[in-house]
């Protein structure tokens, strides 16, 4: 996107937000249209469950039609919707945590050999740690650059890098693609 | 992996062009660099195929339930502040005022007080049972809207008080009689709506 259609996108969603503080719905419906997806993608990658993902969907708007009084149009609005999103999505997984054994405590020991399809690497971002989960996410899958990721993660760039480097290692090791250096 | 250039570069300690050259004369980096393109290629796909549930509905219903329930705060404020008002000009009506002559005031004569007391009667059975209806809600302290509401009735309650403690110098005084059934008018319709909430 160019410096020129950023600044309209800016424009036109600053003119959402405060239609949507005046008690507009229907304008807010047009953030949910145009934020749905990512936001899905990244629950969904994060929280590894399609049910899970809707449920995150679903607070993260009803989170974000509470908070766009407080809302600073400083900061993007798609990076603020991600930073709720992620919120949402830690905390369930915290839940989830608590409440049972996760699956995913029993795939740590179940090697992927290679990447066949992407469900096998989806099965091996899931082991990753929750916020390097996240910025890997954020950055190979929804193509945010590493500053957009910091403003989301409430993190400094340079430990976003380092969590994206650290991820890409983690992945080669678990899809043992590494040659055995 | 042994080589710490590929480490370097990804934090931005290394150029790309630096990089590059010691890709051409490093084995590990080179294969490292390749691996990582192949997953990064491989993870832009993970959200190609996703097929979004549409959610509006199910938001908007919950949208318009947190219109309605602000509202109601609004509404209960305000009428906080105009039962807090009263009990103010009431207190003011009673305690700082000249006393008045007994004769001039407006008096009930018998048959009406009669009748209003039987007005307040039926108000107090039907807030007992209102009280009792009500008492499960306003137990659970941690809600906004049910703070407020026993905000309210603690105010209407003082109004109350005050009324009958000056209605026991003046029993068929009209203006305090009146004050007392718009008391418990009030306290009446703010029961309704906690119990209906």
């Amino acid at each position: 996107m160019t410096g020129e259609q950023q600044k309209l996108l800016h424009n036109l969603e600053s003119e959402w937000i405060r239609q949507t503080i005046n008690g507009d719905t229907h304008t807010f419906e047009k953030i949910y249209r145009k934020y749905a997806k990512t936001v899905y993608g990244f629950a969904l990658r994060m929280v590894n469950n399609s049910k899970d993902a809707e449920d995150v969907v679903q607070m993260t708007f009803v989170k974000l039609y509470k908070a766009l009084p407080g809302f600073r149009e400083a900061s993007k609005l798609s990076t603020y919707i991600l930073s709720i999103s992620r919120n949402v999505c830690i905390d369930l997984l915290n839940k989830r945590k608590k409440e049972s054994n996760s699956p995913l405590e029993n795939m740590k020991n179940e090697p992927v050999t290679v990447i066949e399809d992407v469900s096998e690497l989806n099965q091996a971002v899931q082991r990753l740690p929750e916020r390097m989960r996240a910025c890997f996410i954020l950055f190979a899958v929804e193509g945010y650059s590493q500053n957009e990721i910091a403003g989301i993660m409430d993190i400094n760039a340079g430990t976003v890098k380092a969590m994206i480097f650290q991820a890409r290692q983690k992945l080669r090791t678990i899809l043992e693609l590494e040659e055995g250096y | 992996m042994n080589c710490q250039q590929y480490e370097l570069w990804a934090m931005s300690n290394l150029s790309d062009p630096e990089f590059a050259a010691h890709r051409k004369t490093c084995p590990e980096c080179q294969s490292a660099y390749k691996i990582d393109e192949q997953l990064m290629a491989s993870a832009a796909n993970l959200n190609t195929n996703i097929r979004i549930p549409d959610q509006w509905p199910a938001i908007e219903n919950e949208i318009h339930r947190i219109k309605s329930r602000n509202k109601r705060l609004k509404l209960i404020r305000y009428s906080l502040i105009a039962a807090a008002s009263l009990l103010v000009i009431f207190t003011f009506f009673f305690q700082w005022s000249e006393p008045v002559d007994i004769t001039q005031e407006r008096i009930l004569d018998r048959t009406a007080l009669e009748y209003v007391k039987s007005a307040e009667e039926t108000y107090l059975q039907a807030l007992e049972s209102l009280e009792a209806r009500a008492e499960n809600r306003l137990q659970n302290t941690d809600d906004q809207l049910t703070s407020l509401y026993k905000q309210k009735l603690d105010v209407i309650d003082q109004q109350i008080k005050r009324c009958r403690n000056a209605l026991e110098y003046n029993p068929a005084n009209a203006h305090i009689r009146r004050f007392l059934l718009a008391a418990l008018e009030t306290k009446q319709n703010t029961l309704y709506e906690i119990i209906k909430d």
